[in-house]
């Protein structure tokens, strides 16, 4: 009996309760989703279409590293990545190791066990974002997946694979799914409606006869008549605010792309649900 | 012992006589942009003057207790041996235009024109003149020009130490054609080179290896490192993964290795202190990198002071100094635009991710949801690679927002990238 009590107070290995570290996107509401935000010493993704904000939510969080203190590193498998943005987002960039690899995913996977090997990164940004063929060979190296996972284990380093679509074949801790809700576009006066591409005309939205009017926000447009801003209306103007004919894609033409809407939701990782937050730009 | 004794040299090739007294003595000031004073005991006096006048006849060489009598006496009297005490009777026949030697700033143009207004000709009239009242006619360096002609040093004799070389070269029986057994050899010299180093308080911030092909032609190959490092093994898997990159063409007979000398970084790491790499292997790791995708293809970018918006350098990559963690005040991290409705619920700053080069495409309304623009961008048109430009942001029906532009020269439609 005694022997029984003793080793009830003993608890196997595997049922002690890993406490894991986390470096925090900076977003609350998404921190609050993650449980505190990206998990250091795992594999975490970032998954979406694009223009969905995956990109702005991986530079983030690298500049949130690098405020720290943390140096950070960036391997681009497409050479895509723009400094410029980066630096506005806040990124250090004399704390940023940018690998660029000609469109390579074996170099990009092989840069990655190297900078894991090498240690000392806050951060590993892990960029697949590119043709098909690109993604297709990153889900093929399912043995480079499960050697870069292990050589994570025990260190501190976040590292976030950007991608359309999973490719670590569930060896992920996280998997973070991102779509964008709306595009944030200024609306733009009447003087405008008519040059460049063409305007948006009441005629796009269903207006049967002519003569027939139609209302946008509070005021009154005759078909053919170009759309124009409103005085005192200062709302962004989503494009799928009219309702549209079949078939016939709603231009609309704006005085500014102000940003985005964009919705995180956890497919694979310990919490549910979801996050909104916006991207903009900024001075 | 008894004091030490200068010997004076000028010569016509200054250069082959510093490499030549450095066997001599250690202790080697240099006079440019023609001479040299040694200082030696007076044991090794007689000695030194001999093996110079073996050298070269033609030095003009001389020796005294004094450095400023030696400098003297070899430059207006070669061949004088000045014994300890007769400085002043040695230079008193000397002319006073001799003190130019000394240079402006001991001896001012001006100071010289003075005492020849007064008739002092010589350094023994100069020494003859009262001492207190030289000083408050011409100040201190009147008394001090006075202390010179009479063979007395005010400045001290200073060593100038030769710069050590770190460099060490093996020639082999025979020809090596594969680098591996080429290892073993570049171990050991790195090993010995980084001793030196480390004796002396220094680290290498690059290696330099000149191999010498069978073919009678060197191949250079510098590492450069990214912080300074004096540990050989790091160097050797440096230097190695750099010949296997770029491997000579022939066989090779001989090597040559040379560190170039830096002070070692002092780093004090704290227990709060940010996860940063160690520079050993951090530097393994970038020469991976370099060795994996091009040299060309990692460091940090810098931005360039330009209009165009892709302008931007990538240089090698170094941790910075550790800067204690900035505080933004109510706006926390600066990557963030706060909004001001809601300071809760911070902004994100929207990334773009940038098509190398451009895309050209055809842009089909049809295929528009929503656009915005024009943008017009100029620049480096005082050269020829001017460039002028409409930019558009423009939503397609996929749901992709993309940065196009029209090239104003080239009149054509660009997809410059895609906002993420």
């Amino acid at each position: 009996m005694a022997r029984l009590q003793f080793g009830k107070a003993l608890k196997p290995a595997s049922e002690l309760i890993k406490t894991h570290e986390y470096l925090g996107t900076g977003l609350p509401d998404l921190d609050r989703l993650l449980s505190g935000g990206f998990i250091r010493g795992e594999i975490s993704e970032i998954v979406g279409a694009v223009s969905a904000g995956k990109t702005s939510l991986a530079i983030a969080a690298l500049g949130q590293a690098t405020a720290r203190g943390e140096v950070v590193a960036y391997i681009d498998t497409c050479g895509i990545a723009d400094p410029a943005s980066a630096n506005q987002a806040g990124l250090d960039l004399t704390r940023l190791l940018w690998v660029r690899c000609d469109g390579s995913t074996e170099k990009a996977l092989a840069a990655a066990d190297i900078l894991i090997r090498g240690g000392g990164f806050g951060m590993i940004v892990l960029d697949l974002t590119g043709p098909d063929d690109v993604q297709s060979q990153a889900k093929s190296h399912s043995h480079t997946w499960f050697r870069l996972k292990q050589s994570l284990e025990g260190t501190r380093m976040v590292f976030l694979v950007v991608n359309p679509s999973p490719v670590s074949g569930g060896l992920a801790s996280l998997v973070l799914g991102l779509n964008r809700r709306e595009g944030l576009w200024e609306k733009c006066g009447m003087r405008n409606a008519e040059c460049g591409m063409g305007g948006l005309r009441i005629s796009d939205f269903g207006i049967r006869n002519s003569g027939e009017k139609c209302a946008v926000g509070s005021a009154q447009y005759a078909v053919g008549q170009p759309v124009s801003r409103s005085a005192g209306q200062l709302a962004s103007w989503s494009a799928g605010q009219l309702a549209r004919k079949p078939h016939t894609p709603a231009r609309a033409r704006a005085a500014l792309f102000q940003g985005m809407v964009c919705e995180a939701s956890v497919f694979k990782g310990k919490s549910h649900g979801s996050a909104t937050f916006r991207c903009s730009f900024h001075d | 012992m008894g004091a030490p004794r200068f010997v004076a040299v000028f010569t016509t090739d200054l250069a082959a006589l510093v490499r030549f007294v450095q066997d001599l003595t250690p202790r080697v000031e240099m006079y440019p942009p023609d001479g040299l004073i040694l200082e030696v005991s007076p044991r090794s006096e007689t000695t030194t003057r001999e093996r110079l006048a073996r050298y070269r006849a033609s030095l003009a060489v001389a020796s005294a207790s004094t450095r400023n009598c030696a400098l003297f006496a070899a430059r207006y009297r070669p061949g004088s041996n000045v014994e300890p005490g007769e400085e002043a009777v040695f230079l008193s026949s000397f002319p006073l235009s001799a003190l130019s030697l000394l240079g402006p700033e001991v001896c001012a143009p001006e100071l010289l024109e003075t005492l020849g207004r007064w008739g002092i000709r010589t350094f023994g009239q100069l020494v003859s003149l009262p001492r207190d009242e030289l000083k408050s006619r011409l100040g201190r360096s009147g008394s001090r020009i006075q202390q010179i002609a009479a063979g007395t040093d005010l400045i001290p004799f200073q060593s100038d130490e030769p710069e050590t070389q770190f460099e060490e070269t093996v020639d082999f029986d025979y020809a090596l054609n594969a680098l591996e057994p080429l290892s073993f050899t570049l171990g050991s010299l790195l090993e010995k080179l980084c001793g030196d180093l480390q004796a002396r308080g220094l680290a290498a911030e690059a290696v330099v290896v000149e191999l010498k092909l069978e073919s009678r032609r060197a191949y250079p190959r510098e590492v450069k490192l990214a912080v300074p490092l004096a540990n050989p093994k790091v160097l050797l898997s440096l230097v190695r993964l750099d010949l296997q990159t770029h491997p000579p063409s022939g066989r090779i007979v001989g090597i040559s290795v040379r560190l170039v000398p830096a002070p070692p970084r002092v780093l004090q790491h704290s227990l709060f202190e940010p996860l940063a790499p160690a520079p050993e292997k951090l530097a393994r790791t970038l020469a991976r990198l370099a060795a994996l995708v091009g040299e060309k293809n990692v460091g940090s970018p810098v931005l360039l002071d330009t209009y165009r918006s892709d302008a931007f350098q990538l240089v090698p990559f170094s941790v910075p100094m550790r800067k204690a963690i900035e505080r933004t005040g109510l706006t926390g991290f600066t990557g963030f635009a706060f909004n001001p409705v809601n300071p809760v619920n911070p902004v994100l700053s929207i990334a773009f991710r940038r098509f190398r080069p451009p895309v050209p495409t055809q842009l089909r309304p049809d295929r528009i949801v929503v656009w915005a623009g024009p943008w017009i961008a100029s620049g480096d048109w005082w050269t020829s690679g001017a460039w002028a430009r409409e930019e558009w942001d423009i939503e397609f029906t996929d749901g992709t927002i993309y940065k196009a532009f029209f090239d104003l020269h080239r009149k054509k439609w660009f997809l410059d990238g895609v906002y993420d």
